[in-house]
């Protein structure tokens, strides 16, 4: 098993990689297959790690894959950071919703970019998003999963400038919409960088968890106190204590050993129970027939393990345990203060991918990328990464109140402001896009209440219905684009369509048509029935209407809210229920949004021609609106609360829950409250009622005027419609100032003085001096000199050269002069000797 | 009883006419029988000494000088004649192409 | 008296050539000078007791190199006088020329001149030549000797009966130690002291212990058709040299050839005619002059005196019998000096070599004659009329291209018409 969890990452890996290289020579029908397999085979074997962990009782396991002997190692620095890849429950159930939904949505988009002249590069741009979003949810450590966000972060800038090259300006607007996405990304990315650096400075290490480590201590801990150790009890009473669940479990397991280390995923058996002694315990999975050796050791916790060998989260539980500090150079902070640090910067990367305020500013520009982008990435996965990571460090966020607290009101503001901005737009996918950030805020204000498990409830849920509506508003477009092309023919051939006149309704020109205006669009239920049924489950989903998901996952946000703000008073309380009563709000204001959407797109007559001609969406875009739509209708049940006797239809009450439990240290199984839970439900129905009155009817647009400007809420709407001025606040605070700080370093510092005057007075000083060098010393003194020295050779070799004579006697006559001078030299002794 | 010293004496005069043939004759020809004088001279003050000492070195001397003298004349006559067929004369003043 | 008068005679007449040698303006007669003045050299050689290389002077000099002189002169038709102008005028200082040439000539003159008349022709010494030595082996104990001359092996295996060459020592002491090749016992061991212009025999006899005796050689010129002959007794009586006149012993015609020779010692030589003998043998000295019936010692048969040669002859006792043994070692007398014969005798041992390095010489000189005169094939002598054209040889670079077959060669040296060689 262990050797094919690196595959989910090199499958779309190697899809990218074939489209990248061959995709021009494919067909568009072959390259969109490649990507499909790809993320089909990704898909499959994300089942394969869920069934296997389903298998052996959700136990996780590490695995270090064979492509990487040891990523980074400096021995000399203490430095180890492995390429470990992580499965565990949490991880698996992040996979699984990448994968599935970006399945769909690789389908989708098959028919949906069907004519794109570079169809073969967006799926390139699909598989590689897909890889780096699963290198962050299957990475051990804080480095694979930055990795993995930053490679998140340039897929969605490829994908969101996508069409670059449109005309009329808006493939400019399409790039600047993606560098503003990449660059609000940064400043996030910024935070992230200083938590992962704090961390390690603290810790030493990025690991998660260490191979050896328990997870979630809580559960075994709770699990083992009530447990008998017996051994061989085929159908011995399980460890349930106190609860108030009737559910009466019968354990298979032979023994109650529970073998806890998992450097591969083995099959053992025992059994995994949840945490929270007050919780009713719950079978999980099989057990299996194979007898566990009962010489494996046994560990409920992490006590055995020294601090040097665990990871981040368990080393931060024992330093908080001992009060530990840290030192910075000459400073030194208790080690609480530092966890408030690292979380708060974790959280500014977090509003920074999961568009929370500050840094939600890219979420609606990034709408102007294909839908299946929007689906996949702006609603479904990639900003939830910022919840992923937030509650991956779950230990560290719940052991500092102070950032848990900032986290919830950030979420709740988030939330609420998203929501009203969402009632006043006019562009579908503008809707959605707000809508997104809202439910991101309900998911980040989860966390803030130190609720992980809704959080990560909400997470799955809001995949499934928001990928839907993108995917049906997808449609929904392209049924406009195709109505608009046809409507030419049409005009010829008809005199008059379905309630439509051409005076009474135009409402603009048609060179100016925006098939993603719902001004234009109108009636559409009856052109586009599938699409319509499917973007109404998807409606009620997300407004919280029993019995589809979103009511589930909502309401256990707002119960734990509601506990949270029972539980812990002062301050904390009453931020609590400030936030919830913000949720509250936000809540009927994503409900109010989502009808007043229905009423103008699906409900009245046709106001343009295009929505009058508008065709229902190919198959290939249709099926996968209609599995989301199956899904949303049933994946909420997989939490059902205990109690309500809907357990039967997942096998057990908060399955979820338990579930994930085994991987979030700090996780409880959430609560319902049923006065909660109908006051919500009831906000919601409201609100759609609210809405159908006001737009319903074919009021929805009329006379260029949104219904809801004819009410009192005008002026509401118009600050709504303006999205509340953010955009223009962040220009004029930050964007202008930055402009001309940077013209001014850039022309007048560096280009004027720098280059202009000191690099060419640099330049003249050089010249001079070159030339002082040439003239007078090189010139003058060296070449006359070296020259000199030629020229002296030349005027004595032409002296010298008179000797050859040429003439044989002259030769003849020195050389006898010579022979007579040594004569006279080998002569001369003898001259003075004498005699 | 002539003493050996004539001999020499005798020896070197040849030899300074020889020398002064070389010198001054212009015509080749001249100049190379000028050159065998003074090899003659030489090889009389050879033979004059070898008396002197009864030491037979010097006839063997004298022997080879004459072998190569004989070499050195066939040679050297028959580049004056190379020499004349291209130039026409065997004046050796015309013979000063390799001039500085 | 008249070796003097004759030298001043020959003398003014040489010197009287060369001048009209060097004055006269037809080559021709200048060469028939010259050939006058090398017979007057010939005769200084022949008063030089130098017959053989008068006759070479002649033969060589006159007869074959002025031969050639005067074939080259008719060939080239140069019989007649330079002209008068020279292009040497154009040199800067060439009116100095002649000036110079007589000045330098006068001083070498005297500079000869005085250093004769200082009578220090002498002071080159002569040492003399250097001794030789020759071993020879006749002891019957040790058939094979190793001998060792100042401890350094010269001979090794010299056999019985035989001599070493002439090894050329110099003079004074050395050390001769004589090992039996086979044992390798030192037989013996003895200090030459020799002598310069001596030729030694070193003679090693014994039947069971080896004494050796030093014999310096006569080898002083001899008398036509004359031999030298010397005995060594190496017996232990003394004996006589008889001849016996005829094969057949006649006692009427015997006469002693040498007389009375002590027991372990060398006659002296005796000077005897060449030719050759079958009627000598050696007899006991005691038997008296004539030795008339006395018993023969040792018959010696067909013995062959050759001329000009030191014979000795080596009488040493036999081991296994009684009666002596005789063995020959010859040596080559000295020549007359400046004969032929001496000359030949140092030329062909001493100057081996150089004659060989003069004919190889000569043999050079006779191929680079043949290459040089050969004619080229071109027409370029029609137009070879002019004076001042500057072309390099010809037939020279023709024949070498032809030879090598290598085209750029023969454009490599060719130059064109006006074209200038390089380094003009």
């Amino acid at each position: 098993m262990a050797q094919i969890v690196p595959l989910i990452i090199l499958i779309p890996a190697l899809g990218a990689f074939i489209n990248t290289f061959w995709g021009s020579r494919l067909e568009e029908r072959q390259s969109a297959l490649v990507g499909i397999f790809a993320s089909t085979g990704a898909f499959i074997v994300a089942l394969l790690l869920f069934f296997n962990l389903m298998g052996n009782n959700y136990q996780e396991a590490v695995i270090n894959p064979f492509f990487f002997d040891s990523w980074i190692r400096i021995p000399s620095a203490g430095v180890e950071i492995p390429w470990q890849m992580r499965v565990d429950t949490l991880s698996v159930t992040m996979m699984l919703v990448i994968t599935g939904v970006g399945s769909l949505i690789h389908v989708y988009a098959m028919g949906y970019m069907h004519g794109d002249p570079r169809f073969s590069r967006f799926f390139t741009y699909l598989n590689m998003f897909l890889a780096f979003m699963l290198i962050l949810v299957t990475g051990n450590n804080f480095l694979m999963l930055f990795v993995g966000w930053e490679g998140v972060g340039l897929s969605s800038y490829l994908l969101i400038g996508f069409w670059f090259d449109k005309a009329h300006g808006e493939g400019y607007r399409n790039a600047n919409a993606a560098r503003k996405a990449f660059i609000a990304n940064r400043v996030g990315d910024f935070g992230l960088l200083m938590a992962i650096f704090l961390i390690f400075w603290t810790f030493g290490t990025l690991d998660f968890y260490k191979a050896a480590e328990v997870v979630n201590t809580h559960a075994l801990t709770g699990a083992a106190a009530s447990q008998n150790a017996g051994h061989g009890d085929e159908h011995g009473s399980d460890a349930s204590h106190g609860a108030e669940d009737s559910h009466s479990t019968t354990e298979d397991g032979h023994a109650s050993i529970i073998v806890l280390t998992g450097a591969s995923l083995q099959e053992t058996h025992g059994e995994a129970t949840d945490a929270h002694g007050s919780e009713s315990a719950s079978e999980h999975g099989e057990t299996d027939a194979h007898g566990a050796s009962p010489d494996a050791p046994v560990y409920l916790n992490n006590d055995h393990i020294p601090t040097e060998l665990l990871g981040v989260f368990g080393k931060a539980e024992r330093m908080l345990a001992e009060n530990a500090t840290v030192q910075f150079g000459p400073f030194s902070l208790g080690i609480g203060a530092v966890i408030t640090l690292i979380t708060l910067f974790m959280l500014l990367g977090a509003t920074g991918k999961s568009a929370q305020i500050p840094l939600f500013i890219w979420l609606p520009d990034a709408m102007a990328g294909p839908t299946p982008v929007s689906a996949l990435i702006h609603a479904a996965t990639m900003v939830t990464a910022g919840v992923y990571m937030m509650v991956r460090s779950n230990v560290l966020f719940h052991a500092s109140d102070t950032t848990s607290f900032i986290v919830a009101i950030i979420g709740a503001t988030t939330a609420l402001m998203a929501g009203y901005i969402a009632l006043g737009q006019w562009d579908i996918k503008k809707v959605l896009a707000y809508s997104t950030v809202s439910q991101l805020g309900f998911m980040v204000a989860a966390v803030g209440f130190q609720a992980y498990v809704p959080a990560m409830f909400h997470l799955v849920t809001h995949a499934f219905f928001k990928a839907l509506l993108f995917l049906g508003s997808g449609s929904v477009i392209h049924g406009m684009e195709h109505g608009h092309h046809h409507m030419h023919d049409h005009h010829k051939n008809e005199a008059h369509h379905d309630g439509h006149e051409h005076d009474e309704h135009a409402i603009v020109e048609h060179d100016a048509f925006d098939p993603q205006d719902m001004r234009y669009m109108g009636g559409l239920a009856r052109r586009m029935p599938l699409t319509y049924l499917t973007y109404l489950i998807g409606t009620l989903a997300l407004a919280g209407i029993f019995p589809f998901a979103g009511f589930w996952s909502k309401d256990e946000i707002l119960a734990d809210a509601f506990l949270k703000g029972v539980e812990d008073g002062g301050l904390v309380g009453a931020g609590a229920f400030i936030a919830l009563g913000m949720l509250l709000i936000a809540a009927g204001f994503t409900a109010f949004y989502m009808w007043r959407q229905m009423e103008l797109v699906f409900y009245g007559d046709h106001r343009h021609d295009a929505a009058a001609h508008a065709p229902e969406s190919a198959p290939s875009m249709i099926l996968p609106l209609l599995v989301l739509a199956f899904f949303s209708l049933t994946i909420g049940f997989m939490n059902t609360p205990s109690g309500i006797g809907l357990a039967w239809i997942a096998g057990g009450a908060h399955r979820f829950a338990d579930w994930i439990i085994v991987s979030v240290q700090h996780a409880h199984v959430g609560v319902f409250l049923p006065l909660l839970a109908l006051v919500a439900l009831s906000v919601g129905i409201g609100a759609i009622l609210l809405a159908r009155s006001i737009y319903g009817g074919g009021k929805a647009y009329v006379d260029g005027t949104d219904a809801l400007q004819k009410t009192v809420f005008a002026p509401g709407f118009q600050l709504s419609s303006a999205r509340l001025y953010w955009d223009e606040i962040y220009f004029a605070l930050f964007i202008t100032p930055f402009i001309r700080a940077s013209k001014f370093f850039g022309i007048t510092l560096d280009w004027n003085w720098w280059h202009d005057g000191f690099h060419h007075a640099l330049r003249d000083l050089f010249n001079g001096f070159g030339r002082i060098l040439a003239r007078p010393i090189e010139s003058g003194i060296i070449d006359a000199t070296v020259l000199g020295v030629g020229r002296l050779a030349t005027w004595v070799s032409s002296r010298m050269r008179r000797i050859q004579t040429g003439y044989v006697r002259t030769y003849a006559v020195v050389l006898l002069s010579g022979a007579i001078l040594v004569i006279i030299a080998l002569l001369i002794p003898l001259f003075q000797n004498g005699g | 009883m002539v003493q050996t010293e004539a001999f020499v004496m005798l020896s070197a005069v040849l030899f300074v006419m020889g020398t002064l043939g070389v010198l001054v004759r212009r015509n080749a020809i001249l100049v190379f029988m000028s050159v065998e004088l003074m090899l003659n001279a030489a090889n009389l003050s050879f033979v004059a000494f070898a008396k002197h000492w009864q030491n037979l070195d010097g006839h063997l001397f004298v022997f080879f000088v004459m072998t190569v003298a004989a070499a050195e004349v066939a040679v050297g006559l028959a580049l004056i004649v190379t020499i004349f067929r291209s130039k026409q004369s065997i004046d050796i003043d015309e013979l000063h192409q390799m001039e500085g | 008296m008249t070796e003097v008068y004759l030298f001043v005679a020959v003398g003014t007449i040489a010197v009287i050539a060369a001048m009209m040698m060097l004055i006269s303006e037809n080559a021709v007669h200048s060469a028939l000078f010259l050939i006058l003045n090398f017979a007057c050299v010939a005769f200084m050689y022949l008063m030089l007791d130098a017959p053989f290389l008068a006759m070479v002077q002649i033969a060589v000099y006159a007869g074959a190199i002025m031969v050639l002189f005067l074939f080259v002169i008719m060939l080239l038709g140069a019989e007649s006088s330079e002209s008068r102008l020279s292009s040497m005028k154009a040199v800067p200082g060439s009116r100095l020329h002649t000036p110079v040439a007589v000045l330098l000539t006068m001083i070498l003159l005297l500079t000869v001149g005085i250093a004769i008349a200082q009578e220090n022709v002498d002071f080159i010494e002569d040492d003399g030549a250097e001794p030789l030595v020759r071993v020879a082996n006749y002891t019957y104990f040790a058939p094979r000797l190793n001998v060792l001359l100042d401890a350094t092996l010269t001979v090794e295996g010299l056999q019985f009966g035989k001599s070493s060459e002439h090894l050329r020592l110099t003079a004074g002491e050395h050390t001769l130690t004589l090992v039996d090749a086979e044992t390798g016992a030192i037989v013996l061991e003895s200090t030459l002291t020799l002598e310069a212009d001596q030729t030694v025999s070193a003679l090693v006899t014994g039947i069971d212990e080896a004494t050796l005796t030093t014999f310096a050689e006569d080898l002083t010129q001899l008398a036509d058709n004359q031999t030298r002959v010397s005995i060594f007794n190496a017996t232990g009586e003394a004996v006589s040299l008889q001849d016996t006149g005829s094969p057949f012993g006649s006692k009427d015609d015997s006469r002693l050839v040498v007389a009375d020779v002590p027991a372990n010692s060398i006659s002296t030589p005796i000077v005897v005619s060449s030719g050759e003998s079958d009627s000598l043998r050696f007899i006991a000295a005691e038997n008296g002059a004539l030795g008339e019936d006395a018993a023969s010692l040792f018959n010696i048969v067909e013995a062959e005196f050759v001329r000009d040669t030191h014979h000795l002859i080596v009488l040493t006792d036999q081991p296994n019998a009684s009666e002596p043994f005789a063995y020959y070692l010859a040596t080559d007398t000295a020549q007359q000096f400046g004969s032929p014969k001496a000359v030949g005798q140092i030329l062909f041992t001493k100057y081996l070599l150089p004659l060989q390095v003069v004919g190889l010489v000569l043999l050079a000189a006779l191929v680079g004659v043949i290459v040089l005169s050969q004619r080229q094939v071109s027409t370029v002598e029609v137009r070879a009329r002019r004076p001042e054209r500057r072309r390099v040889s010809r037939p020279l670079t023709s024949v070498i291209a032809n030879q090598v077959e290598d085209s750029a060669g023969a454009s490599g040296g060719r130059l064109q018409a006006g074209e200038k060689p390089a380094g003009d």
